[in-house]
């Protein structure tokens, strides 16, 4: 199976007059890229442009996946992303999220599947709504809704806030295997945390 | 161009003086009642024109998102809202002359009540929306909405019973029932009303632009949610 | 299996899903329910205590009852139906459902909702509305065919209008603001024909007034459901 990569060429964002970067560009194939940079230098916004959730104020982001670009509708299911502003319903348990999202993205979403990937981020048997989750455990529930399509191009915005070292495990699984069969994007204050990385990005301080 | 709008104002006040002195009153009118058909109709007419051209206007600024397209569409909307009130006021006015009073649930008056809420409320939605693009997109959503339920509103309320409203220009028989010297003095305040719509519309349009100061970054122009992200 | 696939699953089946999540949402918090029967409740009680069974008329009973009837629905509408929208915003999932689905599965998937939602508070209203009041209705299938056909409409606007107003301030008053010019037109026919039903008629006019509406209504939602639903 061909790989899937994504580029960026010169991304650019600034609104109200801020600019938070500009011409940011790079390629990853099946591997990770670490972004990294100070509090407010652009990474969550970075990362939701490449995972299709915002627009870029100039550049753009080309999506490959089977050797070839991807349209726009085709990014909906090729890119998992999670970030720090990803939340569930709360009356709802981790089960009812996760199998809700794949049936509105178009997926059947069996009993069994849905366990595998609870068990994956250490969620299994948890029947509770996700109202009384720790922080800790919407944070792996999130990581398993960044890999719920099992998209090519995974993209994690701060995967490993809020974990402890049994969830730390989980998120070093999901990218060891993710990384091999594509480009996996992840973002940290501290890179130190990440798993490792094959590329580094790092965004400078805004510039006021 | 120049010169046309140099020229509107003495044409509308030569039309304003051949209103009330060249035709004479027309039959079964009370009194000089008749020649508010001069200036009543043109503001229905230019009401609806000005609805026609909002919808349109948004339809295009929902295809391309150009900014002046959505500007002339909130302008027009508040013409329509201006002229709507007009032509509800002289009606009323009117038909307090001719039935005793100021309102009666005619048909066509009440349809007329109905597009003024329709405006108002495009206006307060626009209102309640901080987010310059959101706002332009939203306002834009609500106004094709309308204008494909319109239909309804135009041809539901006024169903076709008994109305009190006179017929001269929209009847059974297709005629406009006027004389000559009426029907000069009526076309001429149609086309001049027009022609002030056409132009406060593009001022209002230019004005709004202007006001919008720096043109707004393109593409997605959401701020994030929390800062220093 | 990787995720740049077809789906599997067509529209309707992504829809529904939508749907059976805001039931089970509202089955287990129950608010926009609540908030709906609590409203017609209290609207019912005040117009029966004002008006009693035979404080009208008997030749303008129809007319008021009908009136009546249909300004309860359209305002325990206002009050309930909006919740779909807000759900999201407020549980702030509106950034997971609109990466993975488009307008046109949500809109419907919240309409057909809503629908549903607004037919069970009509089953229980009506039948009290009718006891409480001695409204002796002519045709009950009549009057159930209304009900679907306004219902539909009523529901699809409102669910539409709310995803517009869900990210605006004010957003109580705005909705009902903004609905109301839109829905004289319908809610005028619903009145003639439930009229008509209570006196045993068939008001074929009126129904296919509304059946139009209903068809000009799901083409427009369906239209800019994509432009309501981006972020």
């Amino acid at each position: 199976m061909a790989s899937a990569r994504i580029e960026a060429i010169g991304l650019s964002k600034s609104f109200s007059g801020v600019t938070l970067f500009t011409d940011v560009s790079f390629t990853l194939g099946p591997g990770v890229l670490a972004v990294t940079g100070p509090n407010g230098s652009g990474k969550t916004t970075l990362l939701k442009i490449l995972a299709s959730l915002l627009r870029p104020t100039s550049g753009s982001v080309r999506l490959e996946a089977d050797g070839r670009a991807l349209s726009g509708d085709e990014s909906r299911t090729s890119i998992g992303w999670s970030g720090p502003d990803l939340s569930f319903y709360p009356e709802l348990t981790a089960a009812e999220n996760l199998s809700f999202f794949r049936r509105a993205a178009g997926f059947v979403a069996s009993r069994e599947d849905v366990l595998v990937r609870l068990e994956t981020v250490g969620l299994e048997g948890v029947g509770e709504p996700v109202e009384h989750f720790s922080t800790g455990m919407k944070q792996r529930l999130r990581i398993a809704f960044a890999d719920l399509l099992d998209p090519p191009i995974l993209i994690l915005d701060e995967p490993m806030s809020g974990l402890d070292s049994g969830g730390r495990a989980a998120v070093q699984r999901v990218v060891s295997s993710a990384r091999r069969r594509g480009p996996v994007v992840l973002a940290s204050t501290d890179v130190e945390e990440l798993p490792e990385a094959d590329q580094v990005l790092e965004l400078p301080r805004r510039e006021k | 161009m120049k010169a046309l709008k140099l020229l509107l104002l003495p044409y509308m006040a030569a039309f304003v003086a051949a209103a009330f002195l060249w035709p004479a009153p027309a039959e079964g009118f009370i009194g000089e009642s008749s020649r508010i058909v001069f200036f009543h109709v043109p503001c229905a007419w230019t009401a609806t024109l000005a609805f026609v051209v909002a919808a349109a206007y948004s339809v295009a600024y929902l295809a391309r998102r150009n900014p002046r397209a959505d500007a002339v569409a909130h302008a027009a909307v508040r013409l329509g809202l201006l002229f709507a009130v007009l032509a509800l006021v002289t009606g009323s006015v009117f038909a307090r002359i001719m039935w005793g009073s100021f309102w009666n649930w005619d048909p066509r008056q009440s349809s007329f009540l109905l597009l003024l809420f329709l405006y108002a409320a495009y206006l307060f939605l626009r209102a309640a929306i901080d987010d310059p693009e959101r706002r332009a997109r939203i306002g834009a959503a609500y106004a094709v909405f309308a204008a494909i339920l319109m239909p309804f509103l135009v041809f539901v309320v006024p169903r076709v019973t008994e109305s009190l409203h006179p017929q001269t220009i929209i009847n059974p028989e297709g005629k406009i029932l006027m004389d000559s010297p009426t029907k000069v003095v009526f076309f001429a305040g149609l086309a001049g009303f027009t022609a002030i719509f056409l132009w406060l519309l593009e001022l209002e349009s230019r004005l709004e632009r202007l006001a919008a100061g720096a043109p707004a970054p393109s593409g997605n122009g959401n701020l994030p949610r929390r800062p220093g992200v | 299996m990787s995720g740049a696939t077809a789906r599997e699953l067509g529209f309707f089946p992504r829809a529904w899903a939508v749907c059976a999540k805001d039931a089970a949402q509202e089955l287990r918090r129950r608010v926009a329910a609540a908030s709906l029967f609590f409203f017609a409740a209290t609207a019912l009680a005040l117009v029966s205590f004002a008006i009693g069974p035979f404080g009208v008329p008997e030749e303008a009973r129809a007319a008021v009852n009908g009136a009546l009837l249909w300004i309860i629905l359209f305002f325990s509408a206002a009050t309930g139906l909006p919740r779909a929208f807000v759900r999201e915003e407020e549980a702030g999932t509106g950034i997971a459902l609109r990466k993975l689905a488009p307008g046109i599965v949500v809109v419907a998937g919240k309409a057909l909702f809503n629908f549903l939602l607004f037919l069970a508070i009509a089953v229980l209203s009506v039948p009290a509305f009718a006891l409480l009041l001695e409204w002796r209705i002519g045709s009950p299938v009549a009057l159930a065919g209304v009900v679907l056909l306004a219902g539909w409409g009523l529901s699809l606007v409102s669910t539409f209008l709310s995803a517009l107003v869900a990210r605006a301030g004010q957003r109580q008053v705005l909705f009902v603001v903004v609905s109301f010019p839109l829905v004289i037109p319908l809610l005028l026919p619903a009145i003639a024909a439930t009229i008509e039903a209570s006196r045993g008629d068939i008001a074929w006019r009126e129904l296919r007034v509304l059946a139009a509406y209903d068809g000009a209504a799901t083409s427009a939602a369906y239209l800019l459901a994509a432009v309501a639903w981006e972020d």
